[in-house]
């Protein structure tokens, strides 16, 4: 109801009770009833409205009287209109008080409401008092409905705690803090940080509870899967099949700070040593303790240092990723283990992103012995096969070999007797026998070099990576089989420059590639009445690859050929062994390169060898070699 | 005929793709007097001219452009009839046997001894010297015949076959006083003694001798 209506409703009892008073025949204290006017009017809350209802009230009492008694002595009737006026004055004082404290108790009451909290006041058995707009809005319930229902009930609270505990804690401190959950209206379950304080009443009885709610159910959710994502994480950590080391990176931070080092080539080999020192070792799992050896973390493994091997060429690398602030970096190294032995691994390390202060690096390392040892064999069983298809080639080759040997070793001798001859003349000829030594001495060294590059060829070392640069690389293949190009008469036209970066590579596997194709090509354009030429030509298609060309003028490949030329013991020879082009394919693989066909049948055949660029891994060996 | 001027020296060509052997081989073959001109193809040789002496040719069976063997079929084709040493490397039997047949005066095995190569050349040398006088004889003798009359010639060529004159003049249909002044003839122009020499003489021209 209104104010206005409360007015009106003041006003028209109190002209109710005026006219009874006034009109009718009783002899009693009406006036009393005045007091309702005023009660009336304290429920606008208004202390004016109060007051003037007192007044009117005072008013109309004392001209009731008037009107009735006039000046007759004071009597009966005189002592009832003062019972009255006692009457109405005392509820003019008692609305008066109550109104101020409900005008507290509502500046209270929106206070509360202004709160983010839900904040509802229940009294001793649990019945709802007071509900706080937040928590309209969250439970779903307007303060009507919620007022006088019990609490727990409506909420279907659950405590976390037994709830016995809860009201001891509560009675006892006259405050309980703690976690429960609750129901909205539309059932949804809300996770609650709650805090209670007991309202006493006068004599510290407690009367009521004052109940504060903080809505945290997100927080709860993302807490526990914080919770459970750390279990996980440890779970991987502990009992993972892979090593996994933690490593605190921040004084080599500091170090890289000062220089750069973002290159791997300017790091130097004292930093590196420094860097071994100062990456300590945080945790180790389970795995990676039993990798190495090690029982106990703390005590073996301190610092990088005690794990990798002298000789490690990767640490470079991985302080230049550092530097660049990539996130991850892998590699294959070796660590050697708490017995000394030697242990072959991959690893990737991932670096904590830039803005993360805490510079703990996590490295993932896993055993690669077994496959080690498995490449290993395959690596011998490979390197057998191209020894015997080489020494296969130059067997193919042995005529126009022999002659290549023959042709210095019959110079040597002929030289040899012409000078004596000079030498034997009446007078001796000085100077013709300077010049035949002379030539004794040039065509020996031929020889031995010529014997020098057959005996490299047909060598049985293990694969040997070195930096190669193809002009060499090139000659030396085309010296093995110069003479076979002659006899066949084929033109040779070699375009290799010399800028090129090196590949990293077996000298001798990637020759004999080389003398397969030209041997290949020399064998397609023999007998051909069309000219014969074999154009060799090297390129840079990228700063990371280099391309080798050899173009024949030959028929070409068949293209029912074509697709299964690389496979072994295919030949379209005669009496071939199937095996040159299918070793070409797997070195040229074995090297982390490609080897392809590209023919026209009539067109010739050209077969191109893609090499990976081997300069930045050699600046790389380097720097760990210094080390 | 000419004045005979004095001789000029034997010489040998050398055709060797290779630089060393055509060094080596100049100086052995220097050494011992002999005048050397050096090819390092078969096409070289076939360009160059040679001199008017007495000389041999030493090649390789193995050489870029054309084999050795193509070169010796060649050489006769472009006029060149010197004798020939072969060297061969191991391993060319083949071509060796049929380079023997195609006519080669000898064939020497890489490495060789020197006076091996040296006694080759030398017997080249000789041969050739032989073919040329032969031919120079040969060169002289057709002079002559070619100032025979028809009728001389074929009176020649009738005598030398064994008839008397009595049965030439019967196969010609003359006396035999004419065919006996033929003859007489003959024997002058021919510029021999003998009906010995006049056969061998006839031999030499490959006149016909029904």
């Amino acid at each position: 109801m209104s104010n206005a209506m409360y007015r009106v409703a003041a006003a028209l009892l109190a002209l109710g009770i005026f006219l009874f008073d006034v009109l009718a025949p009783l002899e009693g204290a009406v006036a009393v009833f005045y007091v309702l006017v005023v009660l009336a009017a304290a429920r606008t809350a208004s202390r004016f409205d109060v007051l003037v209802a007192s007044l009117a009230a005072i008013g109309l009492t004392a001209l009731a009287y008037v009107l009735q008694h006039g000046m007759e002595p004071l009597g009966s009737p005189a002592l009832r209109a003062l019972v009255s006026l006692a009457a109405i004055l005392i509820a003019t004082v008692l609305a008066l008080q109550s109104q101020s404290a409900t005008a507290t108790l509502s500046a209270h009451a929106r206070l509360l409401n202004l709160s983010h909290d839900m904040i509802f006041v229940r009294d001793i058995d649990g019945r709802i008092r007071f509900w706080n707009v937040a928590a309209e809005h969250a439970y779903g319930w307007s303060a009507a409905e919620a007022n006088g229902r019990v609490a727990d009930e409506l909420l279907q609270t659950r405590y976390r705690a037994e709830r016995a505990e809860v009201e001891t804690a509560l009675l006892h401190n006259g405050r309980w803090e703690g976690l429960l959950e609750q129901r909205t209206r539309s059932g949804a379950r809300l996770v609650l940080d709650s805090r209670w304080a007991l309202q006493r009443g006068r004599r510290g009885e407690p009367v009521g509870v004052l109940e504060t709610h903080t809505d945290v159910t997100d927080r709860e959710a993302a807490h526990s899967a914080l919770v459970r994502s750390e279990r996980r994480y440890r779970r991987m950590f502990d009992a993972g099949r892979v090593g996994v080391l933690e490593e605190d990176w921040s004084a080599v931070r500091a170090e890289l700070a000062a220089g750069s080092a973002e290159d791997t080539r300017t790091i130097e080999p004292a930093l590196l040593e420094r860097a071994r020192r100062s990456i300590r070792i945080v945790d180790a799992n389970a795995a990676f303790l039993s990798m190495v050896g090690v029982e106990d973390a703390p005590q073996f493994l301190r610092t990088v240092d005690d794990i990798l091997v002298r000789a490690d060429r990767t640490l470079a690398g991985a302080l230049a990723a550092f530097a660049r602030g990539d996130a991850f970096h892998e590699g294959e190294t070796e660590l050697v283990g708490r017995d000394g032995r030697i242990i072959p691994v991959l690893f990737a390390i991932t670096f904590p992103a830039p803005d993360d202060a805490c510079d703990h690096v996590l490295v993932h390392v896993v055993d690669i012995t077994e496959r080690r040892l498995a490449h290993d064999a395959l690596e011998q069983a490979r390197a057998e096969l191209a020894h015997a298809t080489r020494v296969a080639t130059l067997g193919e080759l042995s005529a126009s070999i022999a002659h290549e040997v023959s042709q210095p070793l019959m110079a040597v001798v002929t030289n040899g007797e012409a000078g004596l001859r000079w030498l034997r003349r009446e007078p001796p000829e000085a100077g013709e026998v300077g010049a035949a030594l002379e030539r004794v001495v040039a065509e020996a060294r031929r020889a031995t070099e010529i014997v020098r590059r057959i005996r490299a060829f047909l060598a049985k070392a293990p694969s040997q990576r070195a930096p190669l640069v193809l002009p060499a690389l090139v000659e030396d293949a085309v010296a093995l089989v110069r003479r076979e190009l002659v006899d066949a008469r084929v033109q040779l036209h070699v375009d290799v420059p010399t800028g090129l970066p090196p590949v990293l590579g077996d000298r001798v596997q990637l020759q004999q590639v080389l003398v397969n194709l030209i041997v290949n090509a020399t064998q397609a354009m023999a007998g051909q009445s069309r000219p014969r030429v074999l154009s060799i030509s090297a390129s840079a298609p990228s700063t990371r690859a280099l391309r080798l060309e050899l173009r024949d003028t030959g028929p070409g490949i068949a293209p029912e050929h074509a697709h299964r030329l690389f496979e072994p013991f295919f030949s379209t020879k005669r009496d071939g062994m199937g095996m040159g082009l299918a070793i070409c394919r797997t070195t040229t693989e074995a090297h982390g390169g490609r080897l392809e066909l590209e023919s026209e049948p009539g067109g010739g055949a050209l077969f191109r060898i893609t090499l990976p660029v081997g300069g930045a891994t050699a600046a790389t060996a380097a720097v760990g070699g210094a080390s | 005929m000419r004045p005979a001027a004095p001789p000029p020296p034997p010489f040998v060509a050398i055709v060797d793709d290779d630089a060393g052997v055509r060094a080596a081989l100049d100086s052995l073959f220097r050494s011992i007097g002999l005048a050397t001109r050096l090819f390092g193809s078969p096409a070289e040789l076939l360009q160059a001219a040679l001199p008017d002496a007495p000389g041999c040719l030493v090649l390789d069976v193995r050489l870029p452009g054309s084999s050795g063997l193509d070169v010796q079929a060649s050489l006769a084709g472009h006029g060149i009839d010197l004798p020939v040493v072969f060297m061969t490397g191991h391993g060319d039997i083949p071509m060796t046997v049929q380079a023997m047949k195609a006519g080669a005066l000898d064939f020497l095995s890489k490495p060789f001894r020197d006076q091996d190569m040296l006694d080759a050349v030398t017997a080249a040398i000789e041969r050739d010297r032989r073919r040329r006088a032969e031919r120079a004889g040969k060169d002289g003798l057709l002079a002559r015949y070619r100032t025979l009359t028809p009728r001389e010639r074929e009176v020649m060529g009738h005598v030398v076959a064994g008839l008397m004159n009595k049965q030439v003049a019967g196969v010609i249909g003359l006396s035999e006083i004419t065919v006996k002044i033929h003859r007489g003839n003959v024997m002058r122009k021919m510029g021999v003694r003998t009906f010995a020499d006049l056969v061998r003489a006839a031999e030499a021209l490959g006149v016909s001798q029904r």
